[in-house]
């Protein structure tokens, strides 16, 4: 690296040594340092103005912050809504189906002579054909 | 138009607040000079000083509302204004660091007294300081912050602060001795 290169030609041979110079005008001068002001450009403001515009117009206007909390909670109660009924439909729907079309019925229906056997393992009922 | 005048602290933030465009143009006469001096002192060119100056003005109008009347207004700007200029050189660069052994061997002479070097002439040796440097110097030696704070505000170690430190020393004094050769 280029510093620690030139660190270390600094060491071996030390320029003119000015470091208390600038430590003992940093103590006159470090206040005014500190204080030190210079006059801004003059196209600062515009900028800063139109950046502070920008971020106002971004934001929704105070008078319809009342709104975001109501929006949110009508938005919440139409998802619960449009879940429970799905749900509910579905349920209802898959149990009308199980009904007419599970192995009770479609054994019942068959004109082959069918047992119906309940296998407790899997807790289902299967259909085990019976040889004429 | 710059208003000539400049209202307290309290009547300035009030009006800003409500987002009043005059007050916010007062506010910002009044402080202006006193922030540009820093963002020059932190920044490598005016180009920089006069972003870090946009952005350090947006943000205090943007969270004046957070503003405690507990401490000092321009103290609370200073500190916006600083952590701008950190931010500014943390997206840019990396900090150089050295070792502390490094640290310790940088010679510290006495010196002939040269009483020509005024505060504007240190302030363009600063601003040619690389700027990990240049941050670090300006947090240590003119802010006055430690070498802890300093490592908690730019995220770096203790020790990158004190090498960043001595690095900057050492910079400056070759380029004062340089100057002073030049003159002589």
């Amino acid at each position: 690296m280029e510093w620690t290169k030139k660190l270390a030609e600094y060491q071996a041979d030390p320029p003119p040594p000015a470091w208390n110079e600038v430590e003992k005008i940093l103590q006159q001068q470090g206040n005014s340092l500190y204080h030190h002001t210079a006059p801004p450009p003059n196209e600062s403001w515009e900028a800063i103005s139109t950046k502070l515009s920008s971020i106002e117009n971004s934001q929704p206007s105070p008078a319809f912050n009342w709104l975001r909390p109501v929006l949110r909670y009508a938005a919440m109660v139409a998802f619960l809504a449009i879940t429970i009924t799905t749900v509910v439909n579905n349920s209802f729907r898959n149990a009308l189906i199980e009904s007419l079309q599970g192995p009770g019925i479609k054994a019942a229906l068959s004109d082959t002579p069918q047992m119906l056997i309940k296998d407790s393992s899997k807790n289902k009922i299967q259909v085990k054909q019976i040889p004429r | 138009m710059p208003s000539n005048h400049l209202s307290n602290d309290d009547d300035l933030i009030e009006g800003c607040l409500l987002g009043n465009p005059v007050m916010q143009r007062k506010l910002y006469d009044k402080y202006a000079p006193k922030m540009y001096g820093i963002c020059l002192r932190y920044a490598a060119n005016t180009e920089d000083a006069k972003d870090i100056l946009q952005d350090g003005f947006v943000k205090v109008f943007v969270n004046l509302g957070k503003f405690m009347a507990t401490g000092s207004f321009e103290g609370w700007m200073r500190r916006i204004f600083v952590n701008t200029a950190i931010e500014h050189y943390r997206k840019k660069n990396q900090l150089y660091a050295i070792s502390e052994n490094q640290e310790e061997n940088i010679p510290n002479q006495e010196v002939s007294a040269l009483d020509e070097l005024e505060a504007e002439d240190i302030i363009r040796l600063i601003s040619e300081l690389p700027n990990g440097y240049r941050t670090v110097f300006n947090l240590f030696a003119v802010e006055g912050y430690s070498h802890k704070e300093i490592a908690t505000m730019m995220n770096i170690s203790e020790g990158t602060s004190k090498s960043q430190y001595a690095r900057a020393k050492a910079w400056l004094q070759e380029k004062i001795g340089n100057r002073n050769q030049d003159k002589a």
